[in-house]
């Protein structure tokens, strides 16, 4: 295998983007920081290829008599070096379909295993893999009820937002209602006129909605590219949605 | 153990995970066991999974290392004492200890140039065939990946960027390949050429390689001409200033392909003496680069349009140089709400000197305009706006070197 490809499966990124905070105790110094996803809010493969380099990929592979543009990660030479940020992609879209699989329920904050057949349990696997036009809607992760994965939790009333520094801000009326106990809070946007539609976010690339970050009860912050915009009164809606996750209180590394 | 399962040794305890781990192992190896009877395919043979997922021996791979990942977000979940919540370095997932500072240094010193225009450059001196390939072939989106971290979303890009019919059509009329009573135009000819090449989402740079010698020949005269016949700042008929000699210092030159002797000029070919040389609806406004005998020595410019999709060059690129797809604007006629247009069909923002004292347009209007295949002088304007409402089309860099011409 690669050394590039085995330091990619064994040195997984800490995704120390969303929120890494430095505490200095004593005389010695504790890094918190939580371990998740790259894509903390969704299940579709990060893997997909768009159709041009999809073509590029396959066609070359097939001119040298192999349709798989990866023959094995075990071979020195494979025909295309993908990358180690392409290889930890690959490797967390099979660890989120093991959960998905084994996991009860909808597979969120949970750890209990589901008491499917083993069948049942890779048939989830296989369809979480999937291309999107051979996805089973009527079974894990993709089904739209009961147990869907973008199921809403809760809706919350955005009544003023603003934006600075391309973070949005957004006050509710009455509370949001999510809690700090747990970190795997998403929203989705929908706001009716105006500025405040710049702040909407588009379900067909976020389906499950982008992560937030709890200030208090009335107020959540998120990522949103955009003008800065001073507070403005909004009328619409944020679904509270819940992605990969779990008790905060649990996810620290400590560094001592 | 079976079918070879190297399983890694797992640092964090605690019920949740050992439970969770005997079951990840058990699924795990039967996915490797039922592989050829429930992984999927179509009635043709292809396989309903995402690439790399086809291959049983690639996931077998990911299944094994990615016990370690799983287990750890169990761990997470379930809390506890013991490894797993304050655990030291060794047993924790950490990137390869590079900064992005080292890594440009080891690259750099590999001899590597890591732009997208070298690496293009790269790709057509290393892939041989006569005449060069073009990068339309997936290269392209290689380098954006590299460039703009990760591939570009499927569901947002437009998938057929080959020419319709009727841009085939106009295509061909432009190259007067058809028995008709148009006369040879070797500029017109090079105007095909930068359409097909915008409506084919082709965006490598378009340069001198790309022409043959009586085009490139034929372009630097009609810029020399027009250099020839103006004088600096000279204001035309039509109330524009014909050429400017831009004020830049010996690093700016060298952005723009000069050097420190030569002069680097905008000219402005929306006035007669542009029209009589057939420059205005090939460059519009174009930076030219002259010698200190002169001579035109290269042209540079960006083939986008306001009512289709222009580059944004306010990361301090010039035009002529190679882009991300995430430098690529809808034109202005989309970005401003209301327009208005200049004296030669261009919407420009309510307000801007110079134009038509008219009632501000909608876009939507002026894209009508521009979708009528029978304005005068116009051929191509209504190819580029059907373009933009169907998502598709790439601004072409020009850059060309006209020494050798």
């Amino acid at each position: 295998m690669l050394t590039t490809y085995s330091l990619a499966l064994k040195h997984l990124s800490l995704n120390t983007g969303a929120g890494v905070t430095n505490v200095s105790i004593g005389s010695s110094l504790a890094f918190f920081d939580m371990q998740n996803f790259k894509d903390p809010m969704n299940i579709t493969p990060s893997s997909e290829l768009n159709s041009n380099c999809s073509r590029y990929m396959i066609g070359r592979a097939s001119m040298l008599d192999d349709f798989k543009y990866i023959t094995s990660l075990d071979l020195e030479s494979p025909y295309h070096d993908v990358g180690y940020e392409k290889i930890q992609e690959y490797l967390e879209d099979v660890t989120k379909a093991m959960l998905l699989a084994i996991l009860d329920g909808d597979s969120k904050r949970t750890t209990t295993v589901g008491i499917g057949s083993s069948y049942e349990k890779r048939k989830i696997f296989f369809n979480s893999l999937y291309k999107e036009r051979y996805r089973d809607k009527t079974i894990k992760p993709w089904v739209n009820s009961g147990i869907g994965w973008t199921a809403t939790y809760s809706i919350a009333n955005p009544v003023f937002v603003s934006r600075t520094s391309n973070i949005a801000i957004v006050t509710t009326s009455p509370a949001h209602g999510m809690t700090t106990a747990y970190d795997d809070w998403g929203i989705v946007m929908n706001l009716n006129t105006g500025i405040a539609t710049s702040f909407n976010i588009s379900t067909s690339t976020y389906p499950n909605g982008v992560p937030i970050k709890i200030v208090d009860a009335n107020t959540f912050t998120y990522t949103n590219v955009g003008i800065n915009t001073a507070a403005t009164a909004v009328t619409g809606t944020a679904d509270v949605k819940v992605g990969w996750g779990g008790t905060s209180i649990n996810l620290h590394l400590y560094f001592a | 153990m079976s079918y070879n399962f190297d399983w890694p040794e797992i640092p964090f305890t605690g019920e949740e995970v050992e439970e969770f781990v005997d079951a990840y192992k058990e699924l795990a190896e039967s996915i490797y066991e039922n592989w050829n009877g429930e992984a999927k395919t179509n009635g043709y043979g292809v396989s309903y999974l995402e690439d790399p997922f086809t291959n049983r021996d690639v996931v077998k791979e990911l299944l094994i290392y990615g016990l370690v990942y799983a287990s750890f977000i169990i761990k997470q979940r379930s809390g506890g004492g013991g490894p797993g919540t304050n655990f030291d370095l060794s047993a924790s997932p950490y990137k390869p200890p590079l900064s992005s500072e080292e890594k440009e240094y080891i690259i750099k010193n590999l001899g590597c140039i890591f732009t997208p225009e070298e690496m293009k450059s790269a790709w057509k001196k290393n892939a041989g065939g006569n005449p060069p390939p073009r990068l339309n072939d997936g290269v392209e989106d290689l380098l954006d990946d590299l460039f703009n971290n990760g591939p570009t979303d499927p569901e947002t890009q437009n998938e057929d960027c080959n020419l319709t019919i009727r841009e085939q059509g106009l295509y061909n009329l432009t190259q007067q390949t058809l028995p008709v009573s148009l006369s040879f135009d070797p500029l017109l000819r090079t105007k095909g050429e930068l359409l097909k090449a915008y409506l084919n989402c082709d965006n490598d740079v378009f340069t001198e390689n790309d022409l043959p010698p009586f085009q490139c020949g034929a372009i630097k005269g009609a810029l020399q001409g027009f250099y020839d016949e103006t004088l600096p700042e000279q204001v035309s008929e039509q109330g524009n200033v014909l050429r400017t000699q831009m004020n830049l210092n010996n690093q700016q030159k060298s952005q723009y392909g000069a050097s420190p002797s030569d002069t680097v000029w905008q000219f402005n070919f929306y006035n007669s003496f542009g029209d009589n040389r057939d420059l205005r609806t090939l460059f519009g406004i174009a930076t030219v680069i002259v010698n200190s005998s002169g001579q035109i020595v290269r042209v540079v410019d960006d083939f986008d349009f306001v009512y289709g999709r222009e580059i944004d060059r306010s990361d301090g690129s010039v035009p002529g140089s190679g882009y991300g797809s995430n430098q690529i604007l809808e034109g202005l006629c989309y970005r401003e709400h209301w327009v208005t247009t200049d004296g030669n069909a261009n919407c420009v923002p309510v307000g801007t000197p110079g134009a038509v004292p008219e009632a501000p347009r909608s876009p939507q209007d002026i894209r009508n305009d521009n979708n009528n295949p029978f304005l005068p002088g116009e051929v191509g304007r209504w190819a580029v706006a059907t373009a933009k409402e169907n998502n598709r089309g790439k601004p072409v860099p020009i850059n060309l070197n006209l020494s050798n011409c």
